[in-house]
């Protein structure tokens, strides 16, 4: 490759500077701050005071438990996947993601819905018993937090796990059963050795979201359950600094490792591929009775716990649990202009999140350049920047924005720029990769060819690549866009009332017990999620695994 | 140690590819052959041995015991398969060990019989590497005996050499056949190489769209070739057609596009004849013979101690095998490369269907 010129050096620098003012900098300044101005607990007393170490223990365990759930609910389902040949496979996998890109909080009314008191399963039970009053409330405390963390992750395993079983080359098993292994031996030490890259890959990333996870420990926590992401909120919303960046600092430590641990196990995951050749698959009919029965009662236990919440969002829209009747009122109240009205909300979220959009491609495109370089240190430096945000959590992203950026500039009278950089940096991660992955897949000798027709640089950028990525740019861009209007818990830091987003305006609206309102809003997202989806799939025609 | 009898099995695919109706019998401790072009159903006959195939119809015999519904792992067999599919995760050892673990052998035993068959295949020193760390003909070595490991009464074996380069085939070919006849293990070869199949084989059974076309040892095969199939695929012969003009006493006159040629068998005055003739069977003088068959020299190619020449006759090419040097320099200068042919009639093969 020719030596970089000088203007190269700038474009694949600017990202990288723009992440240090408006990542590094505001989260490392606003923990050492916090830590030193004495405003509030100091670190040693945050951490040897009970009730952290209550809540960091809760963190942990309620995402074990919910890793582990998302582990055995994703296994099966990745095993069908892998093994079991039927009509629309490709459709179902398409479907996987789904959840995947729904926004938490409209997964909370989508489980309130369905399990939560005068849900769906509740109305059935009240039926069934003749009660009038509510049997069971399923959307609500650990429990609730736990089933939403597994409506969130069982796809995501069944996903890369399913990818790993059918890379595996069928010769290896019947190898082993000729060698006499019956069924669990083939499983225990043929199959499971070559899934558990996979398998720890998406252990890990399970663990990583739930332990980051806001809105959904928020609404069925109930302020009694709280993850340190919670508690940071907290500490910041009583303006105990002090606490809020010893736990930020905490939950950075462990983040981080868990973080680079992925990415570490991706790498081993990325070179073992085999002959993705004849994949051994039976259909339905070659299983023996039981076994379908097994098959049968999975699909049904899928269907409720991920099929379940989402169908329920429009019933949410519809249905007032309150008043028990069917309601318009939901879609009134987005149309309602003024401080009660669903309107602002909405327009905030397509303005925020379309400002977001444009910024992560502007930052995304360089990034992924940057990756490519021969520079030595940039393409480091560049990953570390798009994974870092994997890693920091939404909250401390916003708490460093406030803190270091919004307070000393006045921007915190009107922090809507705040948010529109929160939203950006939160979604970088999905940009640039979808970007760099496609700047990967674009043919070497093409790119040769405009060389030898004597093509400046600057000409086959803008002429030969960058038209060929158009497709992952595009990818890149619905992915921000989803995520941005789907982001809760940065804005709900950052914002001021007339900041709301419909996101926000949901769970504001949970609090109060607007439920239709709430419902309402949730479907818009829903449908502009799914909308997204269906853009992106339509776009990178089922390649999308490869972004996770 | 056993003896396998295919009887009629037919496997059909839910998308109308039929394979069979095989009729098979391998005899106790022989090594025989699957020989035929690709997708004629080798590695399917070979997967409904295995067991991971049911047939639809017919019957599979081992000693005479019906294998119907019994699992893989219980019918005694080791398999070699065409991707070998060595375990990533395990050692040489480990690998080598799986069946007798499998099977709860001590200890003991185990190490016991990995250490023969290292020694028997010359793997010795490999035994603790990692499966990414040896070559690929080390690679068959392993499989082979891990395949071996267990004494298995049949070893099947799937174009184990194909993705090697020839010399290296080559060896393994004869070690194949050597570890066969020692173990005396009752041995199928699926391979699409003729020569690989003629190196190694007691006998060869020739596949062709999912049937068995001729069985018997390689000499048998190329000598007498049953049908066209087998004559064109073993590349023995110069398949040509006729009419019978005149019998005497197995002596035949076939009118081959208008010249007669003599000919050995039983057929009648008028019908139809397809026969081969071997290319080193035929012989080519310059001098005319009014009575026997002419052509045009189109092309004369030097091989390892002959010579292959081509002779065009009315379109068709005769594929001749010649010694005589002196014949093809005066072929050479021969200018109007007219030449007669002619062949012993007892050398001909008579085709059948
Ligand atoms: N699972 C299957 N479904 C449908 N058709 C199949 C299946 N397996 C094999 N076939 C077909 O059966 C025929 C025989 O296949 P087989 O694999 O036995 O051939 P082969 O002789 O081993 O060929 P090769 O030398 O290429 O390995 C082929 O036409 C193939 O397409
Ligand atoms: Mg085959």
């Amino acid at each position: 490759m020719i030596k970089q010129e000088s203007w190269g050096y700038v474009v694949l620098a600017f990202p990288i500077v723009l992440m240090f003012i408006f990542l590094i900098f505001p989260v490392s300044s606003v923990i050492v701050y916090g830590l030193m101005s004495g405003t509030g607990s100091s670190f040693i007393e945050t951490i040897s005071a009970y009730y952290t170490q209550y809540t960091l223990a809760f963190t942990i365990v309620q995402a074990s438990i919910s890793t582990i759930l998302a582990l055995l609910v994703g296994l099966p389902g990745a095993m069908l996947l892998a093994r079991l040949r039927f009509h629309g496979k490709s459709l179902v996998r398409a479907l996987i993601i789904v959840p995947f890109v729904l926004p938490p909080i409209v997964v909370v009314v989508g489980f309130i819905q369905m399990f939560g008191s005068f849900g769906i399963i509740d109305s059935v039970l009240m039926f069934l018993t003749q009660s009038s009053t509510s049997i069971m409330n399923l959307a609500d405390g650990v429990v609730g937090i736990i089933l939403a963390h597994t409506f969130y992750n069982a796809p995501l395993v069944i996903l890369l796990v399913s990818a790993s079983m059918e890379r595996l080359n069928p010769e290896l098993e019947e190898s082993a059963e000729i060698l006499g292994a019956n069924s669990v031996s083939r499983f225990r030490r043929i199959t499971l050795p070559h899934i558990l890259p996979a398998l720890s890959a998406s252990a890990i990333l399970t663990f990583l979201f739930c332990f980051m996870s806001f809105p959904i420990v928020l609404a069925f926590g109930n302020g009694v359950y709280r993850t340190m992401e919670v508690q940071i909120w907290n500490a910041f919303r009583w303006s105990d600094y002090g606490e809020a960046s010893s736990l930020a600092l905490i939950q950075i430590l462990i983040t981080v490792t868990l973080a680079v641990t992925y990415i570490r196990l991706g790498r081993v995951a990325d070179t073992d591929s085999g002959p993705t050749a004849t994949i051994q698959t039976a259909s339905f009919g070659k299983y023996k009775n039981w076994e379908k029965c097994v098959i049968v009662t999975y699909l049904v236990l899928i269907l409720v716990l991920i099929g379940g919440p989402i169908a329920s969002i429009f019933r949410a829209a519809f249905f007032d649990p309150i008043r028990e009747i069917y309601t318009f009122d939901g879609f009134s109240y987005l149309v309602k202009t003024g401080t009660n009205g669903g309107l602002q909300p909405l327009i905030n979220s397509l303005f925020y999140g379309g400002l977001a959009t444009l910024l992560s491609v502007i930052i995304g495109i360089p990034l992924a350049y940057a990756h490519k370089s021969k520079t030595r240190g940039l393409p480091a430096l560049s990953s570390t920047m798009v994974l870092l945000p994997l890693g920091i959590s939404s909250i401390t992203v916003a708490y460093g924005l406030m803190t270091v950026i919004a307070v000393p500039t006045g921007l915190n009278i009107n922090p809507w720029p705040i948010i529109v950089i929160a939203q950006t940096i939160i979604g970088l991660p999905f940009t640039a990769r979808t970007i760099e992955i496609g700047l990967k897949s674009i043919d070497p000798n093409i790119l040769d060819q405009a060389d030898s027709l004597g093509a400046s640089r600057l000409q086959r950028i803008f002429f030969v690549e960058l038209p060929l990525l158009v497709p992952s740019i595009l990818v890149g861009a619905v992915f921000a866009f989803a995520m941005a209007i789907g982001e809760m818990s940065a804005t709900l830091f950052i914002a001021l009332p007339q900041n709301y987003t419909l996101a926000v305006a949901i769970y504001d609206n949970l609090g109060v017990r607007h439920f239709v309102q709430a419902g309402a809003s949730s479907l818009v997202l829903v449908v502009l999620c799914i909308a997204a989806f269906l853009a992106m799939e339509k776009i990178s025609e089922g390649s999308m695994g490869g972004t996770l | 140690m056993v003896r396998i009898d295919l009887k009629g099995l037919v496997r059909e695919f839910t998308d109308g590819t039929k394979i069979g109706p095989i009729d098979l019998s391998i005899r106790d401790g022989e090594l025989l052959t699957l020989l035929g072009p690709s997708g004629s159903g080798k590695t399917t006959t070979l997967r409904m041995i295995a067991g991971f195939i049911e047939a639809e119809e017919g019957a599979l015999l081992f000693d005479g015991r019906d294998m119907v519904g019994i699992p893989p792992r219980e019918r005694n067999i080791g398999m070699v398969f065409q991707s070998v599919a060595l375990f990533p995760n395990m050692t040489v050892y480990q690998n080598i060990a799986f069946g007798p673990e499998m099977a709860e052998w001590s200890h003991e035993k185990t190490v016991e019989r990995v250490e023969e068959l290292a020694d028997l295949l010359g793997i010795r020193d490999l035994l603790f590497r990692k499966i990414s760390e040896i070559s690929g003909g080390e690679a068959q070595r392993v499989g082979l005996a891990r395949a071996l490991a267990k004494q298995p009464a049949l070893l099947l074996l799937d174009e184990p050499l194909s993705a090697l380069d020839p010399q290296l085939r080559e060896r393994l070919q004869t070690e194949i056949r050597r570890i066969q006849k020692k173990v005396k293990v009752t041995t199928i070869y699926v391979t699409h190489s003729q020569d690989e199949a003629f190196a190694i084989s007691d006998r060869v059974a020739i596949i062709n769209d999912g049937r068995i076309e001729q069985i018997g040892t390689p000499e048998e095969l190329y000598d007498r070739p049953s049908n066209e199939f087998v004559a064109r695929f073993l590349g023995s012969g110069n398949v040509l057609q006729g009419t019978v003009k005149q019998t005497e006493g197995g002596e035949l006159c076939v009118d081959v596009l208008g010249v007669r040629l003599p000919l050995k068998g039983e057929c009648k005055v008028g019908e139809e004849v397809k026969f081969s003739i071997k290319p080193e069977d035929i012989k080519i003088v310059i001098e005319k013979h009014i009575t026997s068959a002419t052509g045009t020299v189109t092309s004369i190619l030097p091989q390892v101690g002959s010579f292959k020449i081509t002779v065009d006759f009315q379109d068709r090419p005769i594929i001749v095998l010649t010694y005589d040097e002196e014949l093809v320099s005066r072929l050479r200068e021969n200018g109007d490369k007219q030449v007669s042919f002619f062949f012993e009639p007892d050398l001909a093969v008579i085709l059948g269907e």
